[in-house]
């Protein structure tokens, strides 16, 4: 069944330091309910919101890098609606039919697929900078049962940039690989940290065969917006051949029970009283995007075109680029001479492996070997003192723990001895082996490893040795 | 100008302002309402004017600072104590309605 | 030569007149008179104010500079002070007392003012006799059954019956001005963006400034430059560099205009007090002319009044019981907010929201506040090159102060009293109301528009104007 969807995606801006309006931060996670606010973001009688420079600045360099149409000015708008965790009962955003101008017009979110190793485009419709607000916690846990709700307006402000596809997303993986890629490039140019709890939420809007489209809204994450939206194109389309019709309405994902639900419908048609805020003039935003470009920040794909350029594959420059601290290291490794093929491949599936298996932060850059050890390394194996394998197994482990310059080198040891004495003392494993035992091979090869042990010993070609010589019995 | 509102208009207008009224209270209210419309209906002609609308009365342009200097405040002295649980502010809720 | 502020600062700074017993003499004043004039709101407590003179005393000694050392200040209550409850002149923020103070409010207190109680007004600015506050209604000093004007009347009559020698007003519409003529006061709209609205409890943040109010115009200088500048906080805030405008020679070669519409729709009395006045002036040399027109002046209350209401339905939705100390019972957040704003809210209040949204809604808003946003620009253009080449003379009010009770049965009567005066705010320039004289011992003020930043033009004005008529520090019952 033919089907069309598109995304209304809310990323905060939480490396922008500041929230939109005053001078309090736009990272919230780490403070006690209700003690980072100010009259600005508490929307006290009197206080005057004044937009900050770097958030416009940040949002502004999203807009270029999605080929924006930027307007010279920007004008913000009133939004009115009464709700408890909107402190003046109205948000202030950039709503473009009520002589409101957004930071971008019409743009072109260029997105990598993976899976096919492509790139493909959606059309932005528009992208705006708003303020988030505050949090509202039911005291039963529950939005329509609680009696009493609890308010917190440390969030109350941050500054948030809502990008807006057109309705020409092809599949439910494609949403997914594309809101990624924004979150990637927003984390590229030091907008967000897209791991922080609830620093995007995405609405997507369904439709199946040219009917009315559902939105579903309260997806978090992008692994649940390919869920829901597989759920939702699937919910519509059982209706439409069992020869129902859908009916346009609001839905909610319930990321635990993997469905969508309706939400309460409301009697009436909100209406939001739009009007451009007048404690708020125009801004100009030549100077701003001269100002943020400046920086020279880069795009996620401008840095994979430098990586394959390399001679990397497209494969592994992308495992690279998705994070960011890993795709830093190779360029910084490469410029002093490490081998590029080598530096990527250690970097975007070993290392990448035991990092991710230890639990440790993997965006973390302490947690990366530095450029010098990934030199030192790259140039053990491509002057061929060791072999790659043995670098895998013997002296990455240990970086894990350690990365410090002064690593300690294994000593190389010729393994045949080891081999031989190892078939002699364990004659029941060798006995096992020639009678078809598989598992006796591994216990062999642990037998030569523990033997080695401190020594660069390589256990597939351990394996191999072991097999030949036993080969022969 | 007849005395009475059009029904509709003003319970749009109440839900939209959150207020309401008493019967007789509407009544006198609407007697006001529709004479303030009178005087507010004047400037209707000059909607199909191609005159730019004025905002800000300089047509003023603001350079953002990066930072002003607002200091952080407390809840405590704001609310009273019976409103504040957990340093979070209550508030009857029993969803929209 | 009578006492004004300016030589009582100078008779406080050279210690022939003690600080302690300048302001206690205040405070007994207001103990007096206050019960009946109903100016005030709240009051500091003596042990705050004593205190407050001491700090001064020390900084005096100490050499510190300050502008209007111990001088007695009123602030309208709806600036924001950390130290006394702003109220807005309604219940809604009944005991409010707000977290941080204005930013007028830091720099007065700077230049060694002493704050000695917040005014009335009517509810959050919206009405022109100060008779829609919470908390009464303020009498005017110079006949009690009648208004002071509105919605600054605290302060103007504060200032009318000697309790303090400067006072701060707001003015969205004339709030400041209206006031002014009634009470034989002198008030000044500043020029938009001049003065900083951080901590002003917003009506309508497209129009108003806060505005200065004092018994003469040399007084007002005083504390003009005191509250003017430009403030990052305020992002509608002017940058203008006033120090070039003294290099101009202010030669007191002024050109006087005088349109016909600004006044002759006014009551017979108030007429020929100012035309006795321009006359006056006239033979002191200035130029006047009388045959000018301003057609437009027929638009000037819708427009007016469309923005207004639009912007304050606006500013007041935040008002629903969770954030402030007045909050009414419900079961849900919805019945608790309509409780709060139905209880606390005035009618007025009521009445204004609801024509603001009205003018905001679907269906409405081009008809309504797209075309007063339009209206204005024509206003304004017109009103800019009128100033460039006069100042505008008018009637400040078309009628006398009227009795208590006369005005505010009939909103479009009540509204009319607005019609010369919400010109300025459309426009954004600067406008000062002045005593032109009295008729039947009430008040008669006129006013006196001039361009964008012409503030000392407006000031030398009324300083050549009040020398020659005497007619400054006239205190009601003196």
């Amino acid at each position: 069944m033919k089907y069309k969807i598109g995304l209304e995606i809310h990323t905060q801006l939480t490396e922008a330091g500041t929230k939109l309006f005053c001078d309090c931060d736009s990272n919230y996670r780490k403070y006690e309910t209700n003690t980072n606010i100010c009259p600005v973001c508490l929307g006290l009688p009197g206080a005057l919101p004044v937009p900050r420079r770097n958030p416009l600045k940040l949002a502004l360099l999203v807009s270029k890098s999605f080929d924006c149409q930027i307007p010279e000015y920007m004008v913000f708008t009133r939004k009115h609606y009464f709700y408890p965790d909107l402190p003046k009962n109205y948000q202030i955003t950039q709503y473009e039919k009520a002589g409101g101008i957004p930071v971008c017009l019409k743009g072109i979110l260029k997105y990598f697929d993976p899976d096919h190793l492509t790139w493909k485009n959606v059309t932005l419709r528009r992208m705006n900078i708003e303020e988030d607000p505050g949090k509202t916690e039911y005291s039963e846990g529950n939005i329509i049962l609680s009696e009493y709700a609890y308010l917190d307006y440390n969030r109350s402000g941050v500054p948030l940039l809502e990008v807006v596809t057109e309705p020409e997303i092809p599949t439910p993986r494609d949403a997914r690989k594309a809101v990624e890629y924004l979150l990637l490039t927003m984390e590229y140019i030091g907008a967000i940290n897209p791991r922080l709890e609830g620093s995007f939420r995405v609405d997507a809007n369904v439709s199946v065969e040219e009917g009315e489209r559902v939105e579903v809204k309260n997806i978090g994450s992008t692994l649940d917006l390919e869920k829901a939206l597989k759920y939702e194109i699937f919910r519509q389309s059982k209706i439409v051949e069992e020869g129902g019709k859908i009916k346009r309405e609001t839905r909610h994902w319930d990321s635990i029970r993997g469905v969508t639900k309706p939400l309460r419908s409301k009697e009436m048609e909100e209406e939001y009283l739009y009007f451009p805020d007048p404690d708020i003039p125009a801004i100009k935003t030549e100077q701003l995007l001269k100002e943020a470009m400046s920086n020279n920040f880069m795009t996620p794909e401008t840095i994979m075109n430098r990586i394959t350029m390399y001679g990397v594959s497209q494969r592994i420059a992308w495992s690279l680029i998705t994070v960011k601290p890993a795709a830093e290291l190779f360029l910084e490794s490469v410029r002093i001479g490490s081998d590029p093929k080598i530096t990527a491949r250690i970097l975007a599936i070993d290392y990448k492996g035991l990092l991710k298996k230890s639990g440790k932060n993997i965006y973390e850059k302490s947690n990366w070997p530095n450029k010098q050890v990934l030199k030192l390394l790259s140039s053990l194996v491509s002057s061929k003192s060791y072999t790659y394998d043995e670098l895998k197994y013997n002296i990455l482990p240990k970086l894990l723990d350690n990365n410090y310059m002064d690593l300690v080198l294994p000593e190389k040891v010729e393994p045949t001895n080891l081999i031989i004495s190892v078939i002699n003392e364990e004659k029941k494993a060798v006995e096992d082996f020639i009678s078809g035992k598989k598992e006796a091979l591994d216990y062999l090869v642990g037998k030569v490893l523990k033997k080695a042990k401190g020594k660069a010993i390589d256990p597939k070609t351990i394996r191999k040795m072991i097999e030949m010589a036993l080969a022969k019995h | 100008m007849s005395k009475k509102c059009e029904e509709d208009l003003i319970n749009k207008l109440l839900d939209l302002s959150r207020l309401n009224f008493t019967e007789e209270e509407l009544e006198k209210l609407c007697n006001d309402i529709n004479e303030i419309r009178s005087l507010l209906n004047k400037v209707s002609s000059i909607s199909s004017l191609d005159v730019k609308p004025l905002y800000n009365v300089w047509d003023g342009i603001l350079d953002p600072p990066s930072h002003v200097g607002i200091e952080k405040i407390d809840i405590d002295n704001l609310i009273p104590n019976e409103r504040i649980i957990q340093n979070k502010i209550k508030i009857p809720w029993k969803g929209e309605k | 030569m009578k006492e004004t502020a300016v030589t009582i600062i100078e008779n406080l700074r050279n210690g022939s007149v003690d600080i302690e017993d300048y302001v206690f003499k205040k405070i007994d004043i207001i103990r007096k008179k206050d019960i009946v004039i109903n100016a005030y709101i709240s009051i500091d407590s003596e042990d705050f104010i004593l205190e407050r003179i001491n700090e001064i005393k020390r900084n005096m000694v100490s050499g510190i500079n300050m502008k209007i050392p111990g001088i007695v200040v009123s602030i309208k209550d709806n600036i924001s002070t950390n130290f006394l409850p702003t109220t807005a002149g309604s219940k809604i923020l009944e005991n409010y007392v707000p977290p941080y103070n204005a930013t007028v409010v830091e720099k007065i207190l700077k230049e060694g003012g002493i704050i000695i109680g917040k005014t009335n007004l009517d509810e959050f600015a919206m009405g022109s006799t100060t008779e829609f506050s919470a908390y009464g209604l303020t009498r005017n000093p110079w006949d009690i059954t009648r208004v002071p004007g509105g919605s600054s009347g605290g302060s103007a009559a504060s200032l009318a019956y000697g309790s303090c020698d400067l006072s701060l007003g707001s003015d969205t519409g004339g709030s400041v001005r209206l006031p002014a003529s009634y009470t034989a006061t002198v008030g000044l709209k500043p020029t938009y963006g001049t003065v900083s609205r951080y901590g002003l409890i917003p009506y309508a943040n497209s129009l108003e400034q806060i505005s200065p109010m004092a018994r003469s115009v040399k007084d007002l200088a005083l504390i003009w430059d005191v509250i003017k500048g430009y403030d990052e906080k305020d992002a509608t805030s002017v940058n203008y560099d006033f120090k070039t405008i003294n290099n101009k020679t202010i030669n007191n070669k002024f050109k006087i205009c005088v349109p016909n519409e600004f006044i002759e729709d006014s009551e017979q009395p108030i007429k020929s007090t100012i035309y006795k006045l321009l006359e006056k002036i006239e033979n002191e040399g200035i130029d006047i002319e009388y045959e000018g027109r301003f057609e437009k002046l027929k638009y000037a209350l819708p427009t007016y009044y469309t923005i207004a209401f639009a912007e304050a339905a606006s500013n007041l939705a935040r008002y629903d019981g969770k954030l402030y100390p007045v909050s009414s019972e419900g079961f849900s957040y919805k019945e608790m907010s309509e409780n709060t704003r139905r209880h606390n809210f005035g009618l007025e209040v009521k009445k204004r929201i609801l024509m603001g949204v009205l003018a905001l809604s679907e269906g409405f808003i081009n008809d309504y506040y797209i075309a007063a946003t339009k209206g204005r620009r024509i206003i304004r253009d017109e009103i800019l090159n009128m100033t460039k080449h006069c100042i505008i003379a008018s009637s400040v009010s078309p009628i006398l102060p009227p009795k208590i009770g006369e005005r505010i049965k009939d909103p479009l009567k009540l509204y009319a009293m607005d019609i010369y005066t919400v010109v300025a705010n459309l426009a954004g320039v600067p406008a000062l109301a002045m005593p032109a004289g009295f008729y039947n011992n009430l008040p008669v003020g006129i006013q006196f528009m001039a361009g964008p930043f012409e503030e000392e033009k407006l000031l030398a004005l009324g300083s050549f104007i009040e020398e020659k008529t005497g007619l400054y520090n006239l205190i009601a019952g003196d």
